[in-house]
């Protein structure tokens, strides 16, 4: 395996997690370009590195690439994406669901040197250790427990988070409904916009609403017609439930057909 | 397209009317061209139809018991649907037509005085609801189906007659023997054969073979009503005349001439090519009565078996003298007495008058029926589908059953009284018997073949025989050996029958004729008496000297008879019925002795939940006359009592007060092994098996049980938490100063429907040191990395319903903070008010009650559809379901209806919630945990047991339900059957055959195992994730085995090991994980846990100051197995017992481990491969891994040799 170091222009360098690991994860990277631009992940300064395992974290990378140069910043997906996570606004209330198991990483250097130097990386192919001293890596018996007791929100902070979110969220309200109502104004051509709330509310944009305006509008149609009036129709009426009758006998023939291959009738 | 408006109708009285235009049918050619609808098939209007492509046949009978029957024919080889259904709910039934059955259809309707009124538009209306009748359709489609698998086929008949001429033959060419002293057994020992019958001593007189006078074939194969595809055939050899002496009947001598004339025959078959093989065997199972099996050599053997009756040429004995009160059996010689008593006053012997007799009318009865029957072939299918329903209830083998010859006998009764008529199909012949049999009585008022025959005599056989039923000639009861018991079962089973049949949810034909139901999955209780020296002593010192007479040294049925008798009276209304496990008949190898007539006693209890549980038998008033007999009955036991009602009566208590619900289920066995040893001498400990619990230790806490209460099965532990969820309830609702006031507090956790395996226990938690508190909140937690983890502590689960309001916001993060305030705001007025401990989290609040953590959810039923809403470009709001929402709708929503409505099945009966912990435990033994196996799915599926328990009754003993499920999962062939529950009965007929043809329609697209209660209908949302198809079959064959090793272990020693079905194989997995006990919260649950600390008991739980909430729910094989399904289970499956497993099982998923090309997508997990060109799963990295993320848990991984690494 040594020699082929491209795959699809990625190029691999095992890792390993500690100096006494007998065994090694493949990484493959290669320098990240999109067509989607993104501010964060420069171009020619970023990194893209996949089957990154789980138990990697963002100092344990920055350790192992500041051997190239200094990095600014690691970010770990699920799945490549040109853009990144929205920064979370709160710690107790998530908004991006959790990583699970491989993910893929984009490592941002401070200069393209920096990346060039770590395209070079893996070419004597021996296996960069992940968990040191300076960068442990948490896992286990002592991860479980740390993660029990970081659950355990301290109440306070909790409290004034609520508080400043609620009071941001009802100003928003407020000033929500205000520019509503100031919509509702006649402006200079003498427009006024109709929305849900005031005296005129127009109907709601949901999907139900306008299936039933649609169904009513039907049924009004429905209404005009003559049924059973023409002899035809009659005739074709009593077709129809004919037609119907016959169906259900062949869908019980099916089921029958059904039944059989299924279930043999043998008894013992 | 061709249309006639006019339909001419001929009636069958001659009558022709032409029907008016509104009740014409258009009739049309289809595309295909011969497609002829007939739409004036009328209900009412019964005749012929003239029209050239149909023929409808119409016939109108009237039933003797009021199911009045009306049978029309159509040929449906044209491919016509006339569907019609009657005014009255339609009957399922079937008219067998011999020659035309298969191409006819047919249909009943209900017919009365109003038959030849015109049609209405009503009943046009009717015409649609073909699925009424379809499900009538489907039973007649499905009886043919059956008939046909049952047939015996047209080749073997005819290799029969040709193989029964070969016989005769060779029958009639053995030469007659010498005059032998009978009890000469030299010759015998010259034609290396034994003599079939037991030694029988002083019986004198001679014995010569002459050659038969007749050999015919008889039997259910004569009669053309034959069990197949493997069958037996009764052949009937007579002997002539000379070979009996005039009182031949008396002491065995009869009995004597017949095993050696069967000896003799036997004997000299052995030279002869036809046979392959020949055993001895017993006719039903009467020791007096051998018969000879013979195999018959080539293709014929495969599947007939040819038994060779002996019996005399009719009229030899005067019937009279063998009528039940005459004794044909002397005491003087049978007990070797001098003195001589005169005839009249000695003691009747009916059962060994009936053994002779049975063989002296069986040519009249066997001619009585085969006239009857060719004169009425309609009865054969309805005699055999009676016969295949007797059989799949293990009622028709052994001494004393029910055999299908009874049965057929007595379709031919129901005939001679007029309950059943020439012109009823099989369906309705079947339906009329069980009906008739369920209303009848035979062990109070007999009946009687023989036509005027006397009442008076009926009674006089009451006397003599528990069962009557009287055969043509009057004399001889057919069900003489049959205990009352017998009859009784099959007259419950008959009941059952016939509601099954009327109960439109089930499948009816499924549950009566396909279901074989074996003896241990139909009793609560089996009883095996096995000690047979213990049987005969009974029966040497109990049993009176007329019996012993009468049975001639049979032991069984004078034991049974005994037995039976105490506890019938013992057990008294504490069971529905008692069943006998009959013993099968035995067959021996021609050279040996006949096996010995001692058997073991198998009997089966069917609880009555009403009064099974009672720990009080009370008895009558001390100073009535009632009450010595009562004391005598009970012995040391009774004991006289004050009640609270001021009586003062003789009673007999099993317990104390304070029994547990596992030891109340189990009084039946005190009352059993009791009476047993007072009554007999029995000695408990050994010789009789009870089997009824002997899987509740998996569901008993052995180790650490509570100090408070006894822990039995785990009721009254689940009790506990129900009652502090409710005084919970009440304080939440009184909390004074939150917002919005509480209105309801449910639980959700499967302790509150009786499901869980191991209920949480209120106990004083201590703190160890390992634990350290955390804040003002009075909290625990976990400093460093502890040496043994914390003791398992679940959180009790429920939810929150606040008052109404308006106010909620419209947005999902405002909903969650406000929520959060909420948990804020309960958990401080909790703790200010009530001074209970609490603490919050941002998405839920904990509060310690009673010693048990409650953890609490605010139900917002609008945040579901806040988490649905989604917005097109256009602004159209839209509502569409995401795995958030659903998530949420299942947890607020469905889980509490569910919990209520099982809640409420469990209070119907008791059995409910150990069962469901018996099947969960086993599938976690089994190492499919919940994540493979969701414990809803389990629970829903044991529901289903209760709800649609047909063919049987619902279960009352735990262990019975757990074998029941066990062969739900072993048999059920899910991809084409469903389980819909209608919990409450809140879906219609209607709204289940729309949920089963949508199922039918989708099965595609819907889980492996489909499964639909009232609240969820064609979503199946607890089956969606798993079970996956592969665990279905997993399990499937896992149960199957489990249910061999349970038959086996009935027919054991007492004291087997019946932990060994909880003991999971590992030889399929390809890496296990050994995990380290001290590690393991929940290694004191594990299935095999040393006894070590057995005397420990978790201390009473009492309220103290400052309480502390212990660490809840904190299990570091549960954070690992998380862990590792989380980052590996796109390439194996995880197994592992929650319920104190030490270990995990890894099994690569084979697709996994293909080598693969280079993709971004694919790459996760993987190396280079060896070549370079491909990349492979890098399993040894992936074990290593395992090591990493257990870091302190893991004791050792184990990779199997052959496994790729």
């Amino acid at each position: 395996m040594a020699k082929s170091d491209t795959f699809k222009g990625f190029k691999a360098f095992p890792v390993k997690f500690s100096a006494e690991s007998t065994t090694q994860h493949w990484l493959y990277y290669k320098e990240h370009s999109v067509r989607e631009k993104n501010s964060s992940k420069p171009t020619n300064r970023t990194l893209f590195i996949i089957n990154v395992p789980p138990y990697c974290n963002k100092d344990c990378f920055k350790r192992i690439f500041s051997v190239c140069g200094s990095v600014t910043s690691v970010f770990f997906h699920q799945k490549p994406s040109a853009g990144t996570t929205p920064p979370e606004e709160s710690q107790f209330f998530t908004k991006c669901p959790r990583i699970k198991g491989f993910k893929v990483a984009y490592v941002v250097f401070e200069d393209n040197r920096g990346l060039q130097r770590a395209l070079k990386l893996g070419e004597n192919m021996k296996p960069v250790i992940l968990c040191t001293k300076e960068t442990p890596i948490l896992c286990g018996l002592q991860k479980w427990c740390q993660e029990y007791n970081n659950r355990i929100p301290d109440i306070s902070l909790l409290q004034k988070e609520i508080d400043t979110f609620m009071e941001k969220f009802d100003d928003e309200a407020h000033r929500k409904a205000l520019k509503e109502k100031e919509m509702m104004q006649e402006d200079e051509e003498g427009w006024i916009t109709v929305t849900k709330r005031g005296r005129k509310p127009g109907f709601a944009r949901k999907e139900s609403v306008e299936k039933k305006i649609m169904g009513k509008e039907k049924q009004r149609r429905s209404k005009k017609e003559l049924r059973n009036f023409y002899r035809f129709q009659i005739r074709e009426s009593k077709m129809k439930h004919l037609v119907n009758l016959r169906k259900k006998f062949e869908e019980d023939k099916k089921k029958l057909a059904l039944l059989k291959q299924s279930r043999r009738f043998k008894p013992f | 397209m061709k249309v006639k408006n006019n339909l001419s109708i001929n009636m069958k009285q001659g009558k022709k009317y032409t029907l008016s235009e509104e009740n014409s049918f258009d009739e049309a050619d289809g595309t295909e061209g011969s497609e002829d609808i007939e739409l004036n098939n009328m209900e009412e209007s019964e005749g012929d139809d003239d029209d050239d492509d149909d023929i409808g046949d119409y016939v109108s009978e009237d039933n003797e018991n009021g199911e009045d029957a009306d049978v029309k024919e159509e040929d449906k080889s044209d491919g016509v649907s006339g569907m019609k259904e009657g005014n009255k709910p339609v009957k399922k039934k079937h008219v067998e037509d011999e020659n035309e059955g298969a191409k006819k259809k047919q249909k009943v309707k209900s017919a009365d005085t109003n038959l030849y009124r015109p049609p209405t538009v009503k009943e046009l209306n009717q015409l649609r609801e073909t699925e009424n009748l379809f499900h009538s359709n489907l039973f007649r489609l499905q009886i043919g189906e059956m008939l046909k698998e049952i047939n015996i086929r047209a080749r073997y008949k005819t290799l029969f007659h040709h193989w029964v001429e070969d016989f005769k033959k060779a029958l009639g060419n053995i030469a007659d023997s010498k005059e032998y002293d009978i009890m000469d057994r030299k010759w015998l020992n010259k034609l290396k054969v034994k003599i079939p019958i037991h030694y029988l001593p002083r019986v004198t007189g001679v014995f010569k073979f002459m050659k038969p006078t007749s050999v015919s074939v008889v039997g259910s194969f004569g009669a053309g009503c034959c069990l197949g595809p493997d069958i037996k055939i009764d052949v009937r050899i007579e002997m002539p005349q000379i070979c009996f002496d005039m009182k031949d009947y008396l002491n065995h001598k009869y009995h004597m001439k017949r095993a050696l004339y069967l000896a003799y025959i036997a004997g000299k078959l052995q030279e002869i090519e036809l046979v392959e093989e020949m055993l001895f065997s017993q006719s039903c199972g009467n020791p007096l009565k051998p018969v000879l099996l013979v195999k018959p050599k080539g293709k014929l053997g495969k599947r007939v078996l040819i038994v060779v009756h002996v019996s005399p040429p009719v009229g030899v004995f005067k019937l009279s003298r063998l009528c039940p009160e005459r004794n044909n059996i002397r005491p003087n010689w049978y007990f070797e007495e001098k003195e001589i008593v005169e005839e009249e006053s000695l003691p009747p012997t009916p059962h060994y008058n009936c053994s002779i007799l049975k063989d002296l009318i069986l040519d009249a009865n066997e001619e009585y029926r085969a006239s009857i029957l060719e004169s009425h072939p309609n009865l054969k299918d309805g005699i055999l589908m009676l016969r295949v329903w007797l059989k799949q209830r293990g009622l028709d083998q052994g001494y004393g059953c029910f055999s299908g010859y009874i049965m057929s006998m007595y379709v031919l009764y129901l005939l001679q009284s007029h309950r059943i008529n020439s012109v009823m199909s099989s369906y309705q012949v079947a339906r009329n018997t069980w009906n008739n049999l369920a209303k009848s009585n035979w062990t109070t008022d007999g009946i009687s073949l023989a036509q005027s025959f006397p009442q008076q005599s009926i009674s006089d056989f009451h006397q003599y025989f528990e069962v009557v039923f009287l055969d043509v000639t009057g004399t001889c009861n057919f069900c003489a050996e049959m205990s009352k018991e017998v009859f009784l079962w099959v007259k419950q089973e008959c009941d059952l029958a016939v509601k099954c049949l009327d109960n439109p949810n089930i499948n009816s034909f499924q549950a009566l004729f396909m279901t074989s139901m074996p003896f241990y999955r139909q009793f609560d209780h089996i009883i095996r008496i096995q000690d047979l020296s213990m049987i005969n002593k009974v029966v040497e010192e109990y049993s009176p000297r007329m019996q012993k007479m009468n049975y001639t040294g049979h032991r069984y049925p004078q034991a049974l008879r005994l037995i039976l008798e105490v506890l019938r009276r013992g057990l008294g209304q504490r069971v529905k019925h008692i069943g006998i496990m009959l013993p099968n008949a035995k067959s021996w190898p021609l050279t040996d002795f006949p096996p010995s007539l001692n058997v073991v006693i198998t009997l089966g209890l069917t609880l009555d939940p009403e009064f099974a549980f009672s720990v009080l038998e009370k008895g009558p008033g001390a100073n009535l006359p009632e009450a010595f007999e009562f004391r005598k009955f009970w012995g040391k036991k009774s004991e006289v009592r004050r009640f609270q009602d001021g009586s003062i009566s003789e009673s007999v208590v099993w317990s104390n007060g304070s029994a547990t619900l596992a030891q109340k289920r189990m009084i039946c066995r005190h009352v059993v092994t009791y009476l047993l040893n007072e009554k007999f001498g029995f000695r408990t400990n050994r010789g009789i098996m009870y089997v009824a619990d002997q899987l509740d230790a998996l569901i008993q806490r052995y180790m650490l049980p509570p100090a408070d209460f006894d822990y039995g099965t785990g009721e009254e532990a689940t009790v506990r938490v129900i009652s502090a969820v409710d005084s919970l309830g009440k304080q939440l609702r009184q909390l004074k100063d939150i917002p919005l006031e509480v209105s309801a507090v449910q639980g959700t956790s499967p302790v509150f429907r009786y499901c869980d395996v191991f209920p949480p226990l209120s106990s004083l938690w201590k703190i160890t040191k390992q634990q350290g508190t955390e804040g003002r909140n009075y909290f625990l937690k976990i400093d460093g990395e502890p040496a043994i983890a914390p003791r398992w502590i679940p959180f009790v689960d429920a939810i929150i319903q606040l008052g109404l309001s308006g106010k909620w916001p419209d947005d999902l993060c405002a909903v969650q903070r406000i929520k959060a305030a909420f948990y804020i705001k309960i958990a401080d007025s909790i703790s200010k008010q009530f001074n209970l401990t609490a603490q919050q989290y941002p998405d839920c609040v904990y509060i310690f009650k009673d010693g048990f953590v409650f953890r609490l959810h605010v139900a917002h039923q609008h945040e579901i559809y806040l988490l649905k809403k989604t917005t097109t470009p256009e602004g159209v709001t839209k509502y569409r379901d995401t795995e958030e929402s659903l998530d949420l709708e299942k947890r607020i929503v469905h889980l509490p209806k569910l919990t209520s409505a099982l809640h409420g099945l469990h209070q119907q009966y008791p059995s409910y919630g150990p069962t469901c912990c018996l099947a969960k435990r086993w599938l976690s033994a089994q190492l499919l945990d919940p994540y493979h196996f969701p414990e809803m799915c389990v629970e829903l599926l044991v529901a289903s047991l209760y709800l649609m328990p047909e063919p049987y009754q619902p279960p009352n003993q735990p262990q019975l339900g757990f074998f029941r499920f066990l062969h739900l999962l072993a048999s059920t062939n899910w991809n084409t059957e469903c389980v819909i529950l209608n919990l409450n009965a809140e879906m219609t007929r209607e709204d289940i055959l729309e949920i089963e043809t949508w199922f039918h329609n989708c099965r595609t697209t819907l889980p492996a195992l489909f499964l639909s209660t009232p609240y969820d209908r064609k979503n199946s949302i607890w089956t969606k994730e798993a079970p996956s198809l592969q665990i279905l079959i997993r399990v499937a064959l896992l149960a199957g085995e489990a249910l061999r090793v349970i038959e086996r272990l009935l027919f054991l020693p007492i004291k087997s090991d019946w932990k060994q079905i909880f003991r999971p194989p590992l030889e399929a997995y390809d890496v296990l994980i050994h995990l380290l006990p001290k590690l393991n919260s929940r290694c004191l649950e594990a299935v095999d846990v040393k006894h070590e600390w057995s005397n420990h008991r978790l201390r009473a739980y009492h309220k103290e100051p400052c309480e502390k909430i212990p660490i809840t729910g904190f299990n570091p094989v549960d954070c690992f197995l998380a862990e590792l399904r989380e980052n590996y289970s796109d390439y194996a499956l995880f197994f592992c017992d929650i319920y104190g497993g030490n270990f995990i099982a890894v099994l690569w998923k084979p697709s996994a481990l293909l080598p693969k090309d280079f993709k971004v997508s694919h790459i996760n997990c993987h190396k280079p491969s060896k070549d370079g060109s491909k990349v492979e799963l890098n399993v040894d990295a992936i074990v290593e891994d395992f090591y990493i993320l257990g870091k302190g848990v893991i004791s050792t991984i184990d990779v199997k040799s052959g496994s790729p690494l």
